[in-house]
């Protein structure tokens, strides 16, 4: 081998050394790579909270108690069988307004501005008594700020029921309203339910028996969109020929897994009546679910065992509470699923009779003005359903007081007659405002002011 | 014979061992004279022991000391007032007069009395076969044209005799001459003295002639006459001196106007340096502008000079002028080529180059046949570009963005390379996207096929490597997802490595290569790390290896970048948003956390820039690993390439290819912008290409390198097996656009619905707010004009950390639009030039929460007062604000200041760059003496 050859081959072997050395160094390289923990880099989103300005309030009232088909040509057309007597406070904060109601009717509105970019609290009731062949008893609701979905427990179909819902829209433009009707068929989308129109600035009534006839607790869901509506219904009995009474039910905003029905007046003594004079309605729209009833006393004391309702997704529950001694009641519903609650009451079943529908209320969080309309002996009841007791200060014409609701307790107050008053809790609360006397009763729930909005989260 | 002959001499230390031997030269010539010098005056321009020390033994009849800074004439100017003589004879440091020279000199003055000065003919230090200077002359307009500098002395030039001028250096000046014309003129700073005192000499109606026989070896120490080893000084006096005499030969009516036309002519000038591969020049050209500019002190004492002698016509001079047709002679001489090429041909036709580009122009075809009849993609990261050209230099401008409420800040470098783009389509801009869908393929291929050829002279090699780069794994997964960025970096990474890989050696491949690195790093700006190593290596290279004779072409890959980016960069740096330079530009894609895991990075190892890497694990049922392994053989082959005899070329290549890995792995984890859909990651692809490119090009550095017998079977084989299994990769992306599998959609023209983009179509100032309702709260985007568009979207605002007042007006604006409130956010909305309120269109998917926001938000909407309902479009819900609504407010006049500064910057950075890179009959001929193969190619491979 010439020395030249033997230096090439050197060259050769260590050229193939090197590189093979390089090569392996290279795939350890990238085997390391892919083990190694790699620093990540994570961007945070830029994301602003901000709480819109707080809008005027509006509240609806809902008029003066109307009678279907007074004329026998026109069965359809609807009567103002009362005027309602409203009550509102406090002065000078707020700015009236009418709509236009069936057959010339002017329900009440109210916008409030808000002062300072904050909202101030303002209320406003209306009540009304009748006493005629075909409508007789006392009915009281509160305004309140329209919706998009409402949904009104109460009412019946069957024979001697004329109830009507009634639909308002304070808004400026046009709101379109679809009604669904939960009965013992489930869900149904009546066709004179569909794409109904509620023009700006008024009210429309339609018969709740035009939607679903023969339904015997019938639970009604008011869509609107466009526009929220401030929807209600006037329930109202014939039985046989005397009137059995008359009532507004107030909407519910929402399901949820609790509903709490404050203030639900017994007056008939149990014994001696075939009819349950007491009737709680529940309803659970999405899912099917066990719902848990409680009652408690005027002081809160837990009446008798709870009771088990098995719910059906879409089709309503009655449940009647017949062995319930004369006083005020309140009723807390818990369950698995979002429910819907509201309860019925009658002062009897004969001639003079009234009843009520009790809605369930929504949690009071703020400063809220009660307005108590006219009528017999209002009584305002205070349920916590919190773990807290909640300090409730009320004062304003006719009562001054601080009460402290226990933590899952009840209390009552009595309140005066056409008085308004401040309510301020210090924690979630539910307040209803009831009435008995003789052949009337009626109650609705107390809606807080609103809370300012919450701040929107935008990510620019 | 005159009388006596009084020698000048002028001595400037610089360098000072060199200064000190040429004076010793000189002066010992001086004294072997035949004929001696009859007095010497040596004027010494700065003290220097030494030099003083020579001077003082060297027998000077004076030895005069100024300062550093004397020029030529000025030292001589000294000198005149000790003058003895009949004649002067100008010298320098460096001027060894052989020992007859001045003899000859002074026969040639004392024989012609109309004589003015005898020059010498020059001759090189070291080799007096080579002529330095013998005689000067001008062009018609004044330039300088040495008649023989260069030439090899073989007597050629020795019938000369009437010349116009010649180079100072070595001239015999009759005094009478010098007295009367008052030397040379200072003013000229060392260059065309000679033919600045020819020219006045000639005026005043004498002579000027030169001494062939008359011999003086000159070094060129720049002391008189130009310097032979400063270019930059060199090429600042010639032209100062050149416009200097403009302004002093020029009739007085004219001066103003030559005076005027300066600064344009330094322009002019400057493109034509660049267009020459000159940039060296360009220094020295406006510093030269600026001096004759304000020297009207010098021209006017000049002109005064010469009209004091002036005797005859300029037609006089007109004969001794050098013709057209002379020069012409001169410059063809530069054209003869003494070496042969190097350079093969480059057999693209012949090679089967071109059959390959048209190949995969029919797949592309095959592929996506239905892009031959859209108008706009869509679909993935795409967008519909500007609807004109004006709009979409508009948005790669400083100024107001596309997106965003009040945002106004620098421009993505990508919204120029889209604006580029679209111009090519000037009437329907975005169809210039759906060409480039359909031609990527090829393109690809065409690219792949050059970047070849700096690797192999082979031609089934080029063809190999054409196909990989064409089939790589991560470009085709951007084609079929549809990611526009991606997809231009893998067509410009080719080019790139073509130009930058001679960029050492040519400032045509430097300025392309440059606006390649600018474009690539636009598209993806995450490669700028691996890229500014690889330049900084190159830096490194050209230093050691060829002691830094590139150096400033290799420093210029980066101006163009640099610049573009600097806006971007200085923004970020002010937000201390570092992170976000690295955002991939464009639409944002969102990956919300996808990112890194070792499986991830497997892939990325593999070549894939997602985990379902080919689509064929979908397909067949079979795990995705399985098909990564498809690209395995181009890595053995890649590693290969270091154990070969190209091994200098495979550890450069497969060290580009793991810095396109190592970025890829590092990327993948993260995620620095953010839309309201969730947080974006930056696009592994892009780094993957890089990887490709070393990788491809390792492996075909060992298929080239291999010498066993039958090297052309192995060869062939190893191909086959590379390209069949990246084919089999290529498959399931390739068919993805017939399976629909792909995001790409044709259109849609507008991201707006068709009613705002009529609307909006010639009015970008015309703005829509669109809301997104998600799980959380509103996403919300301003548009301005006709569409969301590719160009318009803008990474400073993806990135951005911190909330700013634009921010929080527009979630005011915003939460006041979805509630019920009496705040007057229409008007608001309408002052700012928003028309139109679009609450986008419901996904399937959508969340209860969003579902109920958007509800509250479509019910406050519809009851706001000032906003008519247009109703639902394909977009989803539009608004329209009824009344006047102006237009989005103007920029202030310092942002359009600033954009015009930035713009012009970039602008200019370009054409440098595009001056630069513009072949010309030279650089091709320079070319073609180096080898297409970078690098050393052992002579058994070729």
């Amino acid at each position: 081998m010439s020395d030249r050859e033997s230096r090439r081959w050197a060259a050769t072997g260590a050229r193939i050394t090197v590189g093979a050395i390089l090569a392996g160094g290279a795939v350890v390289a990238v085997v390391a790579g892919i083990a190694a923990p790699w620093p990540e880099v994570h961007a945070t989103p830029v994301r602003v909270e901000a709480t819109p300005a707080p809008a005027d309030t509006v509240l609806a009232c809902d008029g003066p108690l109307l009678a279907l088909g007074r004329v026998a040509e026109q069965a359809g057309d609807l009567a103002v069988a009362a005027l309602e007597r409203l009550l509102s406070g406090p002065v000078g904060t707020a700015e009236g307004g009418t709509l236009t109601g069936p057959n010339g009717s002017t329900p009440q509105t109210f916008v409030i501005a808000p002062v300072d970019g904050a909202r101030v609290p303002f209320g406003a009731a209306s009540s009304a008594t009748t006493e005629s062949a075909d409508l007789r008893g006392f009915a009281a609701s509160a305004c309140r700020v329209p919706l998009m979905e409402s949904w009104l427990v109460g009412g019946a179909t069957t024979t001697g029921g004329a109830d009507l819902v009634l639909l308002g829209n304070p808004g400026s433009v046009a709101a379109t309203v679809q009604l669904t009707v939960f009965g013992a068929a489930g869900a149904v989308s009546p066709p004179g339910g569909v794409n109904r129109v509620v023009p700006a600035g008024t009210q429309v009534a339609i018969p709740l028996a035009g939607l679903l006839p023969g339904e015997e607790s019938p639970i009604v869901r008011v869509t609107a969109t466009g526009a929220p509506v401030s929807a209600a219904l006037q329930s109202s009995i014939v039985r046989t020929l005397s009137p059995g009474g008359v009532d507004r039910v107030s909407p519910i905003a929402a399901a949820a897994a609790q509903q709490v029905v404050p203030g639900v007046t017994v007056t008939l003594a149990a014994d001696g009546i075939s009819d349950p004079a007491t009737i709680l309605r529940l309803l659970s729209p999405s899912g099917d679910a066990e719902a848990n009833v409680r009652v408690l006393d005027a002081s809160g004391a837990p009446v008798g065992a709870p009771v088990s309702v098995p719910l059906t997704a879409g089709v309503p529950s009655a449940v009647e509470f017949r062995d319930l001694v004369p006083g005020r009641y309140s009723f807390v519903v818990d369950a698995a699923a979002p429910v819907l609650a509201g309860v019925w009451g009658t002062t009897g079943f004969g001639a003079g009779a009234d009843f009520a529908w009790y809605a369930a209320a929504p949690e009071i969080t703020t400063a809220s003005v009660v307005a108590v309309p006219e009528g017999p002996a209002p009584v305002v009841t205070l349920v916590n359903t919190g773990a807290e007791p909640v300090t409730v200060r009320m004062s304003g014409s006719g009562i001054d007081t601080e009460v402290t609701v226990p933590a899952g307790g009840a209390l009552q107050r009595d309140v005066g007659s056409s008085s308004t008053f401040e309510l301020v809790p210090s924690g979630p609360i539910r307040a209803a405002v009831s009435f008995t006397g003789t052949g009337a009763v009626a109650g609705f729930p107390v809606w807080g002011a609103n809370a300012d909005a919450p701040a929107i989260v935008v990510t620019p | 014979m005159p009388a006596r002959v009084h020698a000048i001499l002028v001595v400037r230390p610089e360098g000072r061992a060199t200064s000190a031997s040429h004076l010793r030269r000189t002066l010992a010539a001086l004294r072997d004279q035949t004929r001696p010098v009859d007095a010497l005056t040596i004027v010494l321009c700065g003290a220097d022991a030494e030099l003083t020390d020579i001077a003082a033994s060297s027998g000077a009849e004076g030895i005069i000391t100024t300062s550093h800074g004397t020029g030529f004439a000025a030292a001589t100017v000294l000198a005149t007032p000790r003058l003895t003589g009949d004649a002067v004879w100008l010298l320098a440091q460096d001027t060894a007069p052989e020992p007859e020279a001045l003899g000859r000199l002074a026969g040639a003055l004392e024989l012609a009395a109309s004589v003015a000065f005898v020059a010498p003919k020059l001759v090189r230090w070291d080799d007096r076969s080579e002529i330095v200077s013998l005689g000067v002359s001008m062009t018609r307009y004044g330039r300088t044209v040495d008649l023989t500098a260069g030439d090899l002395d073989q007597g050629q030039h020795d019938g000369l005799d009437d010349v116009l001028g010649t180079d100072v250096r070595g001239i015999l000046v009759r005094r009478e001459a010098w007295r009367q014309h008052a030397g040379l003129d200072p003013a000229l700073a060392g260059a065309d003295e000679g033919l600045d005192l020819g020219v006045r000499a000639r005026l005043a109606g004498e002579r000027v002639s030169v001494a062939p026989t008359a011999i003086v070896a000159v070094a060129g120490d720049g002391v008189a006459g130009l310097p032979a080893r400063r270019p930059a000084r060199r090429h600042l006096a010639t032209r100062v001196a050149e416009l200097h005499r403009r302004l002093v030969y020029a009739p007085a009516a004219a001066v103003v106007l030559h005076w005027l036309s300066l600064l344009p002519l330094a322009l002019w000038r400057t493109a034509v340096h660049l267009f020459a591969k000159e940039p060296g020049r360009v220094g020295p050209e406006w510093a030269a502008t600026f001096v004759v500019l304000v020297r009207w002190g010098a021209v006017a004492r000049a002109r005064g000079r010469m009209r004091a002698t002036r005797r005859t016509s300029w037609t006089r001079l007109a004969a001794l002028r050098v013709s057209r047709s002379q020069l012409r002679l001169r410059w063809d001489d530069d054209g003869v080529e003494p070496d042969a090429p190097v350079r093969s041909d480059l057999r693209f036709f012949t090679g089967g180059g071109a059959w390959t580009v048209l190949g995969a122009l029919a797949v592309s075809v095959a592929a996506f046949p239905a892009l031959l009849a859209w108008p706009v993609l869509g679909g993935g990261a795409l967008a519909p570009l500007r609807t004109t050209v004006a709009q979409l230099w508009a948005d790669a401008a400083y100024g107001p963005r596309a997106l965003g409420l009040a945002e106004t800040g620098p421009a993505d470098p990508f919204a120029t390379v889209v604006a580029v783009l679209g111009s090519l389509s000037p009437f329907e801009p975005s169809r210039a996207l759906v060409i480039l869908w359909l031609l990527a393929l090829p393109l690809a291929v065409l690219g792949g096929w050059f970047a070849a050829t700096r690797v192999t002279e082979r031609s089934s090699l080029r063809i190999v490597a054409a196909l990989a780069w064409g089939l790589a794994p991560t470009f085709l997964v951007a084609l079929s997802d549809g990611i526009p960025s991606a997809v231009l970096v893998h067509l410009l990474l080719p080019w790139l490595f073509f130009s930058a890989s001679v960029a050492h050696r040519s400032w045509a491949a430097a300025g392309s290569a440059a606006l390649l690195v600018a474009a690539v790093v636009a598209c993806a700006p995450s490669l700028a790390p691996a890229l500014v190593l690889v330049w900084a290596a190159m830096l490194l290279l050209d230093a050691l290896v060829r002691h830094g004779r590139g150096i400033a072409r290799i420093v210029w890959l980066v101006i163009p970048a640099a610049v573009f980016f600097a806006p971007l960069v200085w923004r970020h740096a002010r937000e201390g948003s570092w992170w976000g330079l690295l955002a991939d530009p464009g639409v944002p894609l969102v990956t919300d956390g996808g990112g890194a895991s070792a499986a991830v990075r497997a892939f990325l190892a593999a070549g894939f820039p997602t985990s379902d890497p080919t689509g064929w694990a979908g397909m067949l049922g079979l795990p995705a690993w399985t098909f990564a392994l498809l690209s395995v053989p181009v890595g053995v082959l890649a590693l290969l390439s270091l154990l070969s005899r190209r091994w200098i070329a495979g550890v450069a290549l497969v060290a580009i290819a793991l810095l396109g890995l190592g970025t890829a792995f590092a990327v993948v984890g993260i995620e620095v912008a953010v839309t309201a859909g969730g947080s974006v990651g930056v696009w592994p692809g892009s780094a993957l290409s890089l990887a490709w490119i070393g990788a491809v090009g390792a492996a075909v550095a060992a298929l080239d390198a291999v010498v066993v017998r039958r090297a052309g079977v192995v060869r062939a084989v190893a191909a086959a097996v590379v390209i069949g299994a990246l084919a089999v990769a290529a498959i399931p992306a390739l068919t993805a656009f017939a399976r629909e599998t792909t995001p790409l959609t044709n259109g849609p023209r507008s991201t707006l619905p068709a009613y705002v983009a009529a609307a909006a179509r010639d009015d970008p100032r015309l703005g829509t707010m669109v809301l997104a309702p998600g799980d959380e709260g509103f996403g919300v985007t301003v548009v301005w004009g006709a569409s969301e568009t590719l160009g318009g979207q803008s990474t400073l605002a993806l990135t951005r950390s911190r909330a700013d007042d634009s921010d929080a007006e527009i979630a005011a604006l915003v939460a006041d639009l979805v509630t019920v409130s009496t705040d007057d956010a229409i008007t608001a909305l309408a002052d700012h030039g928003i028309g139109y309120i679009l609450l986008a269109r419901q996904s399937a998917d959508e969340a209860a929460a969003a579902q109920a926001l958007r509800l509250a938000a479509e019910t406050a909407l519809d009851q706001r007062a000032g906003l008519d309902v247009v109703g639902e479009t394909d977009r989803g819900d539009l608004w329209r604000i009824v009344g006047d609504v102006s237009r989005r407010a103007e920029p202030s006049s310092m942002t359009r200041d600033l954009a015009r500064a930035i713009g012009g910057v970039q602008l200019a950075v370009v054409l440098v760059s595009l001056l630069l890179a513009i072949p010309t009959a030279a650089t091709r001929r320079a070319a073609r003496r180096s080898s297409r193969v970078v690098g050393p190619v052992p002579p058994e491979v070729r």
